[in-house]
């Protein structure tokens, strides 16, 4: 029986521990509940395969958000490059006074993140979700750290202008429905 | 116009770290310390990204996904099984044939139909298994209680600002209470769920209810009028609805309960 055998048993407690938080990291990447659900799927699959490099695995939280992302990103691969060459870049003014309450609708931030271009979006969900630094996240996609920081404190300016639009409006007038885009 | 330089350094920084003290960002460490301008960007950017990271998490797992994971990948595991019972395409290759020796093949094919099969069944009681039993009332009271012994409750959110997630509404059986405020609850009932627990206030009375996306088959379809004894100053009912279990902790007797909770389901 699948519960009497340890591996197989290995494989739920898995599930029951993690799918909470590789669903919510799904969604956050994919920014759809069926993709989302499909990226957790599959990587279960792969840790059911390679139970051995789970089990090796500094931190399995760690080792399954890995796959994850990299199942995820090879998915995106198969429907072409973006055209980064058309982004335009833009900077904006971190405003100076906060909202109080400082509170952050999450639906809102999904279409923000949503709105940024792949590779961007990849960068500022290891950072806001695995925590990770930014020579971690250049470390794990096999990217130069400047690059990371770049992409990163774009990608942050951008949310920043769709989830703060009354502070981002008063330093840059703009369209919460067009979100600028950046290279 | 801010230094964009300064700005990516800043950005680099995770919230609530010591990560300005990376050498990989100098000269952001002495920037802090000696510019004011620089050390006012980086509290509000802290405090930016304090909210965005909060937000981030805060996605509602679907009903019944940890149950649909383990069918799938104990499907999986069965068809792998009884492909691995199948005879390899060399091994095949390698059998006498029927006119040489049919019986040693009939044997061999009834054995390689037997193992797939058993592997198969296996896999499924497996399966079976290995998704979690409801839980009976006294357990998840005790766990309930338990999980709100332990709560920190200052990161909720008042419903009237900050609208809740969709499917994780307030029952039908307790008063919309102004001041309601609401969190994002994960790890309830030691079945890592997640959903979101309302902190209601009734004239001074505290009370939280939790609203979980968990099948338990054992609960009532509406919370009790009479609970019988409080443990602890707390009175504790649980309810199934639909697909969402409602578990309401009240700091109080059983009259502090009732104030909480209608007689009859409203909407």
């Amino acid at each position: 029986m699948m519960a009497d055998s340890p591996l197989r048993a290995e494989v739920a407690r898995l599930v029951v521990e993690h799918h909470a938080a590789l669903y919510r990291y799904a969604y956050r990447l994919s920014g759809s509940a069926v993709n989302g659900e499909d990226l957790v799927q599959q990587t279960f699959l792969t840790a059911q395969a390679k139970l051995d490099q789970v089990r090796s695995a500094e931190s399995v939280r760690s080792w399954l958000y890995a796959v994850l992302r990299n199942t995820y990103l090879k998915s995106r691969r198969k429907r072409g490059p973006i055209a980064a060459a058309d982004l335009d870049l833009m900077l904006e003014k971190v405003p100076e006074q906060l909202p109080e309450p400082l509170l952050v609708d999450p639906e809102e931030l999904q279409a923000a993140l949503d709105a940024l271009p792949e590779e961007f979006r990849v960068v500022v969900v290891m950072f806001y979700f695995e925590h990770r630094s930014y020579k971690e996240i250049a470390q794990q996609l096999g990217l130069p750290a400047g690059t990371v920081m770049s992409r990163l404190s774009r990608a942050k300016s951008q949310l920043r202008l769709r989830l703060f639009p009354a502070e981002a409006q008063s330093s840059r007038p703009k369209s919460r429905s067009r979100p600028a885009r950046i290279s | 116009m801010q230094d964009r330089h300064l700005l990516a350094r800043i950005d680099a920084c995770r919230p609530g770290s010591d990560d300005y003290l990376d050498a990989g960002l100098a000269p952001l460490s002495e920037e802090l310390a000696e510019s004011r301008t620089a050390r006012s960007l980086y509290d509000r950017i802290q405090a930016l990204d304090q909210a965005v990271g909060q937000a981030m998490e805060n996605v509602a797992v679907p009903p019944g996904l940890s149950e649909r994971l383990l069918a799938n990948l104990a499907a999986a595991e069965g068809a792998r099984a009884v492909e691995e019972a199948a005879p390899p395409a060399d091994v095949a290759a390698t059998l006498p044939s029927p006119a040489i020796d049919g019986a040693s093949r009939r044997r061999w094919v009834r054995w390689s139909v037997g193992m797939a099969t058993a592997a198969g069944i296996a896999a499924l009681i497996g399966a079976y298994w290995a998704i979690p039993r409801p839980l009976t009332p006294a357990q998840i009271a005790d766990q309930a209680v338990a999980y709100y012994n332990q709560e920190e409750r200052e990161t909720a959110q008042p419903i009237e600002t900050v609208k809740p997630p969709d499917g994780y509404p307030i029952s039908r059986y307790v008063y919309r209470l102004p001041g309601t405020r609401w969190r994002p609850v994960h790890g309830f009932l030691r079945r890592n769920l997640s959903g979101v627990a309302y902190d209601l206030v009734y004239r001074g009375a505290a009370a939280t209810l939790y609203v979980m996306p968990q099948q338990s088959p054992s609960l009532p379809n509406a919370p009790p009028q009479r609970i019988g004894a409080a443990t602890g100053n707390r009175a504790l009912a649980a309810w199934q609805e639909g697909d969402l279990l409602y578990v309401l902790v009240v700091e109080g007797d059983e009259r502090t309960y009732q104030s909480f909770v209608r007689r009859t389901a409203v909407g």
